[in-house]
């Protein structure tokens, strides 16, 4: 068996913290193993490095930074990593080398980790709705939106913390650089449900609010969008049921809303030939 | 743009059965004094096109301005869904109001023709949408002050008797298929309305009289005798 990292425990430490414990799986080397710690807000990915090569540590506790940033970018053009959101999903990657190089890693959310039994309950809840998503589900990206990083330099007003063009291809509305993070491949179930127009002031409306279901991972956030790869056609997360077990998520279920085919969120890339590769 | 009749609140080349001063009219009026503000060539970040689709090499970026959409409110034939950002038009109620005696203001005698006029006050409500606050309110800020800063320009255009300060409202959101937000532009106009009544009953006792008098027994045969001696 190939060496493995498994994380044992993450705990926020809320506002401003995180708490991850890790064990090797299967060591059959001798000598300094390495970890490096990184954070980001999607599994996907790009990742923080917050702490490179330690030898022999298996804890690390993150302090999430409160002091301004270092130049060239001023405070006012950055924000920070925060946990001031109700469904805010912090991810975690932790990488071992071994001795002789061999690399492995575990990326994490923070959330409480089961044990024994319970876990392979999960493991098997998580099995049967991973088989029913493959015989009724289609692939989806879940662009996670951004939370904290540079401001967008092309539409964010510093004083009044305003984001003055919704159609903005820098940050596509949400202020900051990039807007998303990299598409994240998955299953999903999207529920047929009829679409409401109603006549409006602002013309003929058409609201369609919908329900998807989906695995534990990736964690959605409000806000996040949902790119159904078969017919393009993108939705805005708006509420999040999650099923769990002891609080730990199984599956996640979220209410979300149709974007409209004029919406900025459409111009965001995905590309659905490479992504994901199980297309 | 022009006004047609000259002077009157009315597109020219609008459609023969919307009369000036009435509700389409005044609509289609400040839609497209709106969108004389917001033509590409007035150098805005915002511009008006007809085709609100975003075009492919549209960046949308503060260095190439960004599509608005201007239409009447309640337009259910633009077959566009949920487009923002966009500015639309509407009208309130019409409140006529006297400004003489039984809004009389001259009669002629020999027909009995009488002449009235009245003054109707019209609220119009700009609202600017967008996905973001901030573009709500700068896009309704740009048209606050426009009318603001254009009001006699367009009372003389349009032969208004008044356009009142426009007042620019709160940036207020509402739900669509997403979180939105409406900034509202409201002020009002009064429009006179000038109209004349006669009464048919003189006229046809006089046309029997002379018939009569005539001695034809044949009324069409008289009546083509007043045309054809």
């Amino acid at each position: 068996m190939a060496l493995g990292l498994e994380v044992t425990r993450a705990l926020a430490l809320f506002p401003r913290g995180a708490f991850l414990q890790w064990d090797l799986v299967d060591p059959q080397e001798q000598g300094d193993y390495l970890f490096d710690v990184y954070r980001g807000g999607s599994p996907g990915g790009p990742w923080d490095l917050l702490h490179g090569a330690a030898e022999g540590i298996y804890n690390y506790t993150d302090r999430l930074p409160t002091e301004a940033p270092s130049p060239p970018i001023p405070a006012h053009a950055l924000v920070q990593t925060n946990q001031l959101q109700l469904t805010r999903a912090i991810y975690y990657r932790v990488v071992v080398t071994s001795p002789s190089g061999v690399k492995a890693e575990a990326i994490t959310t923070l959330e409480p980790k089961l044990a024994g039994r319970f876990k392979l309950l999960k493991r098997k809840m998580v099995r049967d709705e991973s088989v029913l998503l493959k015989l009724n589900g289609v692939e989806v990206a879940v662009l996670k939106r951004k939370h904290w990083g540079p401001r967008c330099t092309k539409c964010f007003d510093r004083y009044s913390k305003e984001v003055v063009r919704s159609n903005c291809t820098l940050c596509y509305g949400t202020g900051f650089i990039g807007g998303y993070y990299a598409p994240i491949a998955t299953l999903a179930r999207r529920l047929p449900v009829p679409a409401h127009k109603d006549v409006t002031q602002h013309g003929e409306a058409e609201v369609k609010l919908t329900r998807i279901t989906m695995l534990d991972a990736p964690k959605i956030s409000l806000n996040d969008v949902i790119v159904f790869l078969r017919d393009n056609r993108r939705f805005l997360v708006k509420e999040i049921t999650s099923t769990e077990l002891k609080t730990v998520t199984i599956h996640q279920s979220a209410v979300v809303s149709e974007l409209a085919r004029s919406a900025v969120e459409y111009r965001v890339p995905v590309d659905a030939d490479r992504t994901p590769s199980l297309f | 743009m022009k006004t047609s009749p000259r002077n009157q609140p009315r597109m020219e080349g609008q459609q023969a059965d919307i009369a000036p001063g009435s509700p389409l009219a005044v609509v289609a009026l400040f839609t497209e004094i709106v969108r004389q503000r917001f033509l590409p060539s007035n150098g805005l970040a915002w511009a008006w096109y007809e085709n609100p689709t975003p075009r492919e090499h549209d960046r949308n970026d503060i260095d190439a301005p960004a599509k608005v959409m201007i239409e009447p409110a309640f337009n259910v034939n633009t077959e566009t869904r949920n487009v923002r950002p966009a500015i639309f038009i509407d009208k309130g109620e019409t409140q006529p109001e006297k400004v003489s005696l039984g809004n009389f203001v001259g009669q002629k005698l020999s027909s009995g023709m009488s002449a009235h006029y009245l003054h109707g006050h019209m609220s119009i409500e700009i609202e600017a949408v967008s996905d973001q606050k901030g573009e709500s309110a700068i896009l309704a800020d740009l048209v606050w002050f426009y009318m603001l800063a254009g009001r006699q320009h367009i009372q003389a255009m349009a032969g208004l008797h008044d356009l009142s300060e426009p007042v620019l409202g709160r940036t207020v959101p509402y739900e669509a298929d997403k979180n939105a937000w409406s900034t509202r532009v409201s002020f009002a106009i009064t429009v006179p309305f000038r109209w004349t009544t006669v009464p048919i009953s003189p006229l046809l006792q006089e046309i029997v009289l002379r018939y009569r008098q005539s001695g034809d027994t044949n009324p069409d045969t008289y009546l083509l005798k007043q045309y054809i001696p």
